[in-house]
């Protein structure tokens, strides 16, 4: 195909299959826990903001919906204040339902021939949700500061005389052996006296005749 | 929801950074310090060395190749092969040979192998990795390129003094080990 | 082509399309299609070629299961190789010294030192330094000295 890829005007927004992860563990979504585990233990804030139903009036596949929202739905507004519900009439489409949540993500989710009482149980279903994909977690564990002492940087271990020295310098790139060369050995039996009993001269010859 | 402020930013950049080494190739040995450098330019010297997620290769600055070493009769005997692609086109160089014409090329064949002498996934960073060497023939480096070296890696080998570099004072006080008969002629 | 587990199968809303009559087999094959999302072409929509594709694939993570250990034991030791090289201190010394001083760490915590908390590996280096300079097992440890701020039993 050439050129830009137009979507149609049906097709759904990316961000409205969010909540979701399918297949193996190969293809999933895989991260870390980003939850708030917080939530409820001193208040308890309602993730869900707000909640779009797109149905028909007249349609038989959006009854449901219709009788949901004759009976439930201002039981639902009034039980869930935090939570904004926005109706949406429109001709001759399926209705479906989108759920948005604090953390900026959102579902789309399909409500064709489904009964007042699915509705209501998949509702409860998303205000009860975090916004959170369904996801694998590469570790069970997470840590905002992974390090107390600072983690490692090129320049820690570096001696700081490096930085006002001129390079190339003798002491920083010099070779450095473990084991002590024979010239430096000699230099240090010379200085030690310890090396006359090995210089044997002409002298020392004659004085043994 | 990233939480990556300033301050873990600025940490992220300091932990990544690329260093510019500094290498003084007088009198090293080729194949013994093209390990050395291939290990700095891969990153090798750091703790967070990664081969597979991430490229953490420093760069290296190589000066004095011209005076660069191989032990033996290696500039004799190792040659270096080349095909123009046509028909009857491989062409062989000693060492030698090649290092007249080019003082920094054998350096640089031996450190290309020492790099791409890994897994496949190194390969692939071959050619960024090498774009990272930087080879003078001798002590003089442009000023934009000597501003950016921070350190210097160690050499591989002591660089050997001749006699004329002494001078004649310290060959006198240099002990006697051995001294020479009465009747040995000296040449 | 999503494949989804058997609870959700239950609970799905009337709309998702079904196989009708036995379920049995039809399961059978949706199970091990689902293992099969991530190939390519026909061999994760056709059963015959996906079932031979999927075996392949069984054989190849066994095989890169156990490859994994070596592969995270090599990276791990080439950490510690590159941390004590900063502080001039050889990786064979670090790695035999260390249990000897009952500092009984393994590799994989010690590299995560050495990127974490680098000052701890420090101390740990000077500690291995030390041990050597006054066991003094071979010449090159005779001729080092030893660090300053370790404190051995010897000196008291």
């Amino acid at each position: 195909m050439r050129g830009r890829v137009v979507k149609p005007s049906f097709a759904v927004p990316q961000n409205y299959y969010n909540l979701y992860s399918f297949g193996t563990h190969r293809i999933q979504l895989s991260g870390f826990t980003e939850q708030p585990f917080y939530n409820g233990l001193g208040r308890y804030v309602c993730q869900l903001q707000r909640v779009t139903f797109k149905f028909c009036k007249f349609g038989g596949s959006s009854k449901g919906v219709r009788e949901f929202i004759e009976t439930d739905v201002v039981d639902f507004s009034r039980q869930h204040p935090g939570v904004v519900v926005y109706l949406k009439p429109r001709r001759h489409k399926t209705p479906i339902m989108v759920t948005e949540y604090l953390n900026g993500n959102s579902h789309w989710m399909n409500l064709r021939n489904m009964t007042k009482s699915e509705i209501k149980l998949w509702l409860d279903y998303m205000r009860t949700r975090s916004g959170e994909p369904i996801k694998r977690y590469r570790k069970k564990i997470k840590t905002e500061w992974p390090s107390i002492q600072g983690p490692w940087n090129p320049f820690l271990n570096m001696p700081s005389f490096v930085n006002v020295t001129d390079l190339p310098n003798e002491q920083r790139g010099a070779f450095i052996s473990e084991k002590k060369s024979a010239t430096q050995q000699l230099l240090e039996m010379a200085k030690d006296g310890s090396l006359k009993n090995i210089l044997k001269t002409n002298v020392s010859q004659e004085d043994k005749e | 929801m990233s939480n990556l402020t300033k301050f873990r930013r600025t940490q992220q950049w300091l932990t990544f950074a690329r260093l510019w080494y500094l290498y003084d190739a007088t009198y090293q040995d080729v194949f013994d310090s093209a390990i050395v450098i291939a290990q700095y330019l891969r990153g090798m010297n750091k703790p967070i060395y990664d081969h597979v997620r991430q490229d953490v290769g420093n760069h290296v600055v190589v000066i004095n190749t011209s005076k660069v070493s191989m032990p033996v009769d290696e500039w004799k005997w190792r040659m270096y092969s080349h095909h123009s692609r046509y028909g009857g086109g491989q062409t062989w160089a000693a060492a030698h040979e090649l290092h007249s014409k080019d003082p920094t090329i054998v350096l640089y064949k031996a450190v290309y192998k020492e790099v791409g002498s890994a897994p496949r996934a190194v390969n692939l960073i071959r050619s960024p990795t090498m774009a990272r060497l930087h080879l003078f023939p001798d002590a003089c480096i442009p000023p934009e390129i000597k501003a950016n070296i921070c350190d210097q890696i160690r050499q591989v080998q002591p660089v050997l003094k001749s006699l004329k570099d002494y001078s004649e004072e310290e060959v006198e006080k240099f002990p006697k080990i051995v001294d020479y008969p009465e009747d040995y002629v000296v040449k | 082509m999503v494949q989804l587990t058997q609870v959700l199968c239950k609970y799905m809303p009337k709309w998702v399309p079904r196989f009708r009559g036995s379920n049995k087999s039809f399961m059978r094959k949706q199970h091990l299609l689902s293992l099969c999302g991530h190939l390519y072409g026909r061999k994760r929509n056709c059963f015959r070629i996906a079932r031979r594709a999927l075996y392949r694939t069984f054989e190849i993570s066994q095989d890169k299961r156990r490859e994994k250990k070596v592969f995270f034991r090599d990276l791990f030791t080439q950490r510690i190789n590159s941390a004590c090289a900063e502080h001039d201190l050889q990786y064979k010394y670090f790695i035999t010294i260390l249990p000897q001083l009952n500092v009984e760490l393994d590799r994989k915590i010690l590299s995560s030192l050495a990127i974490w908390e680098p000052r701890t590996f420090k101390s740990l280096v000077e500690l291995v330094k030390a041990k050597r300079c006054e066991e003094g097992i071979d010449e090159a440890a005779r001729n080092a000295t030893p660090p300053a701020g370790v404190i051995t039993r010897g000196m008291l």
